[in-house]
Order: structure tokens, then sequence, then C-alpha cells
């Protein structure tokens, strides 16, 4: 009897654990896009590859900067609505927050050349955040297994017979809060040859900040009227810049036909990351790289009256890669057997009525993880509208999406599930156009 | 209270920006009909506009040509050959061996310091060595401009906007509510303007776990079809219910399964990338996580929760 409690004391004061995320987790935040934008692009869900003419075009098709015909400036404020309730054994949590960001800013600087054949060459600089890391949510629940179960202070005194063991599990805390954006800067210059060719390239320098503090709290008691609450607490911070390049193409098939094609290479990051718990600041320096991506686009455009547009995009997540002065190959392994090659389809159609436009869309993007179950998949739908006064243009749009997620902060014991958790957001987006 | 101090500021600057924008707008020509200017719709039509707008311009300046050529000189408004002053002081001379500051941008000597501490060449990725260094990144792109001197480190992040000014309030002003949950005390400590510079305790790979990669673990369903479900369904159907002995017996049977992998790992302790850590400033060892809080009162019952979905929003 005294063996046992012996080996339970010993094994329980470096038991208990929250966990942040860990680096194949992060490898995947850090590389998916969340696609921001304008109000005109994300009123249409960001369907814009084969039509252009739009500054978050940019960051699909870089050929798009030469469908405009004006030089304009453009700024977009966003709105985000998010609820993320969870699930931990059948008690349910959710929270609900809301955040503004200043989500879109660019210009584009229309050149006319009616001497080339090249005859209409732009250059464009977008700002948008290609992820915004600014969540929060908590779970509780009872998983009726206790893991920080024994005082060990009762140890000191060599006498085992007093010891209490808390084998009765009250409940479990949880709390994850992330913060931080990743931020993407498009320049990006593109020409038509022509009237029905458009060509163009960009470079995309992207800056991230990640923070997230989780805290766990596990409160058991001995069935005699004794409780013990462990608590723990881990901080991560993460920083990094990345570079990309992109290059895609726009073809005017017919009057009405458009079709897009663009290729965006893997993203190179630095990172650097402080990890921060009970034994004190680890800090780690690496480099990420992220998959890359290829679009294809079609769009039909009905004279003037309206179009409907459609983009597919195809990313192998297999290929994310981690290099560091230490050994990842464990974390490169599990990017390449946990994760897939994962597709997103996005439809967007707009009407046109003299100074005003509507606009809806759906979006739809499948979850890298090949475990994902289907609600894992994003799903959102998207409706703007827009209003021409001349040389100011305002949109307005408003998307709703759902996907749900896994988060496993007893990772080191398979007898306790994970939480489920449920991402709902709604967002608005308001941009002004400005031509000069 | 709910938006974000950061956010308030990016939207002052918004504002600012929309203001200077429909001044700039305000100086280009009124067009005051609506027209359609949309790329995607509209396609520039070369020809026509060369054709029709040509003519007009040559008629002008042609005209104008003719009115010039008719002036003589009696005509002059303003003559400036005949303009003359006397300067009182009279030392006025236009040498230029006097300027010996050359404007800016022309003297030999200007020196442009480039920092490439963290560079993006030290990791043997070939990407980095091939061109980036000397254009993209380092030079122009990134530390100079964007990262370091003005976005992150010097103006944005630790010195203005993230740890110094906001993120440590909200953790002090326990924003989310973390101090009640802890005493505070963790989130009671500055965690901000020192970040970058302190020195670590360890360096290398944390022991991480990820969500999915534990395939022992599967997951029930998702929480909108468990919402449908019965509960019965749900619960039993996990691991738990193999542990249904008496309570001692299932915690020994627990423990020996347990692997004891809770070790940050210090081995790479090398210091040698982190060449930004130049301040001997504090290094701060945090305090043992864990705080325990035994007591012999019988202020928890030992009943479990109640499983009823309870939803709250954060203010």
């Amino acid at each position: 009897m005294k063996k046992i409690f012996f080996l339970i004391g010993f094994l329980c004061s470096i038991a208990i654990n929250a966990q942040s995320l860990g680096y194949n987790d992060l490898g995947v935040l850090f590389s998916e896009d969340e696609s921001n934008g304008t109000a005109r692009y994300r009123g249409m869900s960001g369907a814009f590859g084969a039509l252009g003419g739009d500054l978050s075009s940019m960051d699909i098709n870089p050929a798009g900067a030469a469908v405009f015909l004006k030089s304009e400036f453009s700024f977009s404020l966003n709105f985000r609505n998010q609820n993320i309730s969870s699930d931990y054994y059948n008690t349910l949590n959710s929270v609900e927050e809301d955040f503004t960001n200043l989500s879109q800013a660019g210009a584009v600087f229309v050149f006319k050349n009616s001497n080339s054949r090249w005859n209409n060459t732009a250059i464009s600089f977008n700002y948008s955040i290609s992820r915004d890391f600014d969540n929060n949510w908590v779970a509780n629940g009872n998983s009726d297994f206790p893991t920080f179960i024994y005082d060990d202070d009762y140890t000191d005194d060599g006498d085992s017979t007093n010891d209490i063991l808390y084998l009765n599990s009250d409940d479990q805390n949880f709390r994850n809060f992330t913060n931080g954006t990743n931020d993407k800067f498009t320049f990006s210059v593109a020409s038509q040859y022509d009237d029905n060719l458009y060509i163009g390239a960009a470079i995309t320098f992207q800056d991230i900040s990640f923070y997230q503090a989780v805290t766990l709290q596990e409160n058991n008691n001995d069935g005699n009227g004794n409780s013990i609450q462990g608590n723990l607490f881990e901080e991560l911070f993460v920083v990094g810049n990345g570079i990309s390049f992109n290059l895609g193409v726009i073809s005017k098939a017919s009057d009405n036909l458009r079709l897009g094609l663009s290729y965006k290479s893997p993203t190179w990051y630095e990172m650097n990351e402080e990890f921060r718990d009970e034994n004190g600041v680890n800090g780690l320096d690496y480099s990420l790289r992220a998959p890359s991506k290829l679009t294809g686009s079609i769009a039909y455009v009905f004279n003037k009256n309206g179009l409907i547009s459609l983009d597919y995009s195809t990313r192998n997540y297999n290929n994310i890669n981690i290099f560091s002065s230490v050994d990842f190959s464990d974390v490169n392994q599990g990017f390449s057997t946990d994760l897939k090659n994962a597709s997103e389809l996005r439809f967007g159609a707009e009407i046109r009525s003299k100074e005003f436009s509507f606009r809806g869309g759906y979006h739809y993007q499948k979850s890298p993880y090949k475990n994902a179950l289907s609600s894992d998949h994003l799903k959102g739908y998207s409706l703007g509208l827009g209003y021409n006064f001349g040389n100011i243009k305002f949109d307005l749009s408003y998307e709703d999406a759902n996907r749900t997620d896994v988060y496993d902060f007893y990772p080191q014991y398979p007898e306790i599930n994970p939480t489920e958790l449920n991402f709902d957001t709604s967002k608005i987006t308001a941009s002004l156009v400005f031509n000069i | 209270m709910k938006v974000f101090y950061l956010s308030k500021i990016k939207q002052l600057n918004f504002s600012a920006l929309i203001i200077i924008l429909i001044g700039f707008t305000s100086c280009g020509t009124y067009q005051g009909a609506y027209s359609d200017d949309d790329g995607i719709y509209t396609t520039r039509d070369r020809n026509i506009s060369s054709d029709t707008n040509s003519n007009q311009d040559d008629n002008y300046f042609a005209q104008k040509l003719e009115e010039y050529q008719n002036i003589d000189n009696g005509d002059l408004i303003t003559d400036v050959d005949g303009y003359s002053y006397q300067d009182q002081n009279g030392v006025y001379e236009s040498n230029d061996s006097n300027y010996e500051n050359s404007p800016w941008g022309y003297s030999n000597d200007v020196t442009i310091n480039i920092n490439s501490n963290r560079g993006f060449g030290s990791f043997g990725n070939p990407f980095w060595n091939n061109g980036f260094n000397n254009w993209g990144f380092n030079n122009w792109g990134f530390n100079n401009w964007g990262y370091n001197s003005w976005g992150f480190n010097g103006w944005g992040f630790n010195g203005w906007g993230f740890n110094g000014w906001g993120y440590g309030n909200r953790w002090n002003n326990g924003f989310y509510g973390f101090n009640n949950f802890n005493n505070g005390r963790f989130f009671g400590q500055p965690f901000g303007n020192n970040h970058y510079y302190r020195n670590y305790d360890s360096y290398g790979k944390r022991t991480a776990y990820n969500s999915r990669n534990n395939t022992t673990k599967r997951r029930v369903s998702s929480i909108a079809n468990r919402r449908n479900s019965t509960i019965s369904s749900k619960t039993n159907s996990t691991k738990r219910s193999t542990y249904n002995n008496s309570t001692r017996t299932r915690s020994v049977n627990k423990n020996t399964q347990r692997t004891p992998t809770r070790r940050v790992q210090n081995t790479n302790r090398t210091n040698t990338n982190r060449s930004r850590t130049d301040s001997g400033s504090s290094t701060r060892r945090s305090t043992p996580t864990r705080t325990r809080s035994s007591s012999t009162t019988t202020r928890r019952s030992s009943t479990p929760r109640s499983s009823s979905s309870k939803s709250r929003r954060v203010n």
C-alpha cells in the first residue's frame, strides 16, 4: 500500500498539464488564410480570381491589378462577432466577443500606355489581415478522471499513512486566450496585353504576432471533505515574418467569359517563440514553410448587369515544414501523416442597377486535418451592397461562417476526451474606395 | 470595454486617413454623375477616345500658339531682364564653393546602416541566400523599415503597441478574469516591456502536444450533432467506462499507464542564434506554477458540477 502511494505521489508531482498549441497546430494556424479584404470582395465571398479590379483580388491573382481603369485607394473596417462554444463532457460553454479591425488598406496606380501592346500597366500595394488570432474560449466539465490527486507535502515527513489521496474529480476548468494577427503586405505589378490577356506578379510580406495564454484548473476531493486544487498556466508568444511570391494570369476568353489561373509560392517564415511555464522562459528560433496554393477561376459577366464568379483553390498541407537547429523531424513527420491536400471553393455573384450593386456568395474551405469531421470544414455565406457616388464608392458586406474544431488540454491522458469547439463567426466589412 | 485599445488606435488612424483621402479626392475633378469606371464591366476603348479628343486638343494648342506668336515685345507683362534691385548688405555672393554641405543625397559619405541581425540567411534555407538578403528583406523591406525599426520593435509592437501599452494593462486589470482564476499570481507580473530582451532560461523545442495527433482519442462527434443526440449515448461510448471500478484501483491503473514526459528540454541550451538579446536586464524566473490550495475545509461538495448548458457573454 505504501509503495503504491509513493508511486502516485511521484508521478503526480509532474502530472498536471495544460497545453499550449503544438508545433503542428501552429504550422496549420500560420498557414491558413482567413481572407479578409474589401467589402466588395467579402460580399462575393472572395471569388475574384478571374475578375480582378479589386484591391483584395490581388491576394488571389495579381493579374487583377491590370483590370483597373483608374487609380484608387481603398480602406476597409471590419467588425467581427465571434461566438465560440465548447463542449467538454456535455457541459456547454459559450463566449461571445466583438472585435474591430482595420482589415484592409491599399492603393493601385494605373499607367496607360497606348503606344505599346502592353497598354495598361498597374502597380498596387495592399495591406490586409490574413488571419486575426483574437479569440477567447472557456471549457469546463467533469471528466471523472482526476490527474492531480496527491498532495506531495505529505511525503516530506516520511510517513505515508497520513497521506491524502484526492481520487474524486470535482471539475476541470480550462481557458484559452489568443491574440495577435497575421498581417499581409502585397506588392503587385500587372499589365494588360492587347485586349484580352492580363498578366501579373506579386510579392507578399507577412508579419505574425501570436500570443496564447492557457490556464487549467482542476478540483478534486478525497471523499472525506478535503479538496485540492491544481492550477497551471502557460504562455506562448510567437513572432515571425515571411515572404512569398505570386504569379497570375487572366484571360478574356470571350466578351463575357473570364478565366483566371494563379500560383502562390510557399511562404517562408522566420519565427521566434517564447514559452513560459513553471520552468521559466524557453526560447526558440525556427523557420516555417507554409504550403503553396494553386487557384483556378472562372467568371461570366452579363454585359453591364451583373456577373457570377467561381474560384477553386488547392493547397497541400503535407508540405508544411519546420527547419531549426533543433531536431524537428517528428513534427515534420506529423505534418505529412496528419495533414492532407485541402481545397477551397468560393462562389460569388453581383447584380448592378445604376449606382447600386447587390452581392452574394458562398464559401467552403476544407479542414487540412485528415481526421477532420465534416463539420470541421468552414462553410459560410455572404451578402453585400455597394453604392457608387462617382469618385467615391461605398461598400458594405455581411458574412457568416461556421466550423468546428477540437482542443485537447489533457494530451498525455488517452482516458480524457478533448473538448469540442464550435466557431461561429459573423463579420461586417465596410469599405470606402477613392478614385484618384 | 470589449474593444481593444489597439483597435481604437486603428480606428483613429482610419478616420484620419479617410479625412485625408476625402481631401485628396475633392482636389480632383468633380464628377457629378455616376459613370461606369469599373474595369470588370467596362473595357477601355483606346481608338475612340484618341480620335475624338485629339482633334480638339490640336485645335486648342494651335490656337494658343497662334496667339503667343502675335505678341510683340511691347506687350510683355513682365520683363525679367529689366528687374534689378540693390542689396543693402551687399554681401551676397552666389558662389557655389561656399556651400560645403551638399544637399542630402548627393554627398558621398552618406552611410546607411543595415541591420541584418535577425537575418534570413541564417538557417540554411537556400532561398534566403539567393538575393533576398540584398534587396527584399534586410536592406529595404523588413529590417530597416518594416520590421525592426519602424513596425514591430521600435514603434508598433514592443515600444508602443503591444506590450508596453496594450497588453500589460489588460492582464493587470484582470480584463479577462484571469486574475480571479489564478489569484493574480501569474498575470500580475509585468509581462511586457523587456519581453524581447530578457534572457531565456532555456532554449530549444518546448514539449508540445497537438490537438489531433493522439490517435488513441476519438472525437465522439461534432457539437452540432451531439446536441441532438441523447446523453446516454455520448457518455457511454468513451473509454471512461472501463475505469468504473473502485476509485482507488482506478487511480493505480491510471498511473501505471502514465508516462512522465513533462520536462522542458534543456539540452539545446546554446544561445547561439539569439544575437538580439543584448541587454542584460532582469533574467526573470517565474515562480513554480502550481498553486495548491489544500485545506481541510469542506467548502467544495463532491458532487460534480451540473451539466446543464451555460452561456455567458464576456464583456
